[in-house]
């Protein structure tokens, strides 16, 4: 959704809460990107799609992404994607803009439908979800490594116990700081380091675990 | 030994996360056309016309019969007030104690002398 006349309410499509929101941002001297995903999102609560419009172009490449991490599978990140914006969308007219951010919300979200599609998965080899590479990436075998190895680690995920799957997924990888995954989960941040730490460490085991049944473990 | 074969372990365990961390997947333009598709028919949901039911037809006495329960409800209603009025007329003959315990004995007491209501004769 490229904007490129940004300081221009008069480009924008007519309407006049787009126009309205324009001219606020750009009374405050803010670019289009300035405007805050709160903003947009109580825009598009009062009609405004395009405003809904740019709020997908952002959230959902993070959606996509972190839920990717967690199930290493592209097809499920797509509904939890699909699934989390829905859920975006139907708590618009809710939303108390300066009370929380809704990157924060989305991350929670997202990390819950993700633990919940993590307990009701089933093990399986998945061929068909293996992309394929273009010219000049790295070969189908070593993409089949890497989504291998990316499938091991949700699978891992899957059975260790919830709350200790999200913390270490928030804190290795999305790379959050403690702080910012306390809000997320709404716990303290003694429990997240606590939670992180023997997460790990049974993120360790279980891999470890995997490693030796497949003989590659030599004391 | 132990200890190497963990810290080989975290070191493995750190080059997976380091992996995983890269996954950046592009949406597609299909996925991106569901979501908005959401956002429009949420959003229509929320602004469409309450529908308000029509106002009964019949005034108040069909409201009130309503209200009753029509013909079934003024049935239970008629035959309840039968059977009171037939206690009272006719009690079983147990049933004069049990009122004379609960109100005690009745008296009649005259307020004046019934042959001389306008009190002409003093």
């Amino acid at each position: 959704m490229g904007r490129p006349f940004a300081g221009a309410p008069w480009t924008q499509p007519r309407n006049r809460v787009t126009t309205l929101t324009m001219l606020m941002a750009n009374a405050s001297g803010m670019t289009d990107t300035d405007v805050s995903d709160s903003a947009l999102l109580v825009a598009y609560a009062n009609g405004d799609m395009s405003a809904a419009a740019d709020l997908a172009a952002r959230l959902a490449p993070r959606a996509m992404a972190q839920a990717q991490r967690m199930l290493g599978n592209r097809h499920e990140a797509e509904d939890v994607t699909q699934e989390a914006l829905i859920r975006l969308w139907r708590i618009a007219t809710d939303w108390r803009q300066g009370e929380a951010q809704v990157t924060t919300w989305l991350y929670r979200v997202v990390a819950n439908l993700c633990t919940d599609r993590l307990r009701l998965r089933k093990r399986r080899v998945d061929f068909d979800a293996i992309a394929e590479p273009e010219d000049g990436s790295p070969s189908v075998a070593d993409q089949m490594q890497t989504d291998a190895r990316l499938q091991a680690l949700s699978d891992a995920l899957a059975q260790m116990p919830e709350r200790q799957a999200q913390a270490v997924s928030l804190r290795h990888l999305e790379g959050l700081g403690n702080p910012e995954i306390a809000e997320i989960m709404e716990i303290s941040v003694e429990a997240v380091e606590s939670l992180t730490a023997r997460g790990k460490r049974t993120l360790t085991a279980l891999l470890s675990g995997r490693k030796a049944e497949l003989g590659f473990e030599d004391d | 030994m132990t200890d190497h074969m963990n810290q080989r372990d975290e070191t493995h365990l750190d080059d997976l996360f380091a992996e995983a961390r890269q996954v950046r997947p592009v949406v597609s333009v299909d996925l991106m056309a569901r979501i908005m598709a959401d956002a429009a028919a949420v959003q229509s949901e929320r602004t469409a016309p309450i529908v308000v039911a029509a106002p009964e037809q019949g005034g108040f006495f069909a409201g009130l019969w309503t209200a009753l329960g029509g013909w079934g409800g003024a049935g239970g209603l008629a035959a309840a007030t039968m059977a009171g009025l037939w206690i009272g007329i006719a009690p079983p003959s147990g049933l004069e104690s049990v009122s004379t315990a609960v109100f005690g004995q009745s008296e009649t007491v005259s307020l004046f002398a019934s042959d001389d209501i306008l009190g002409a004769e003093g």
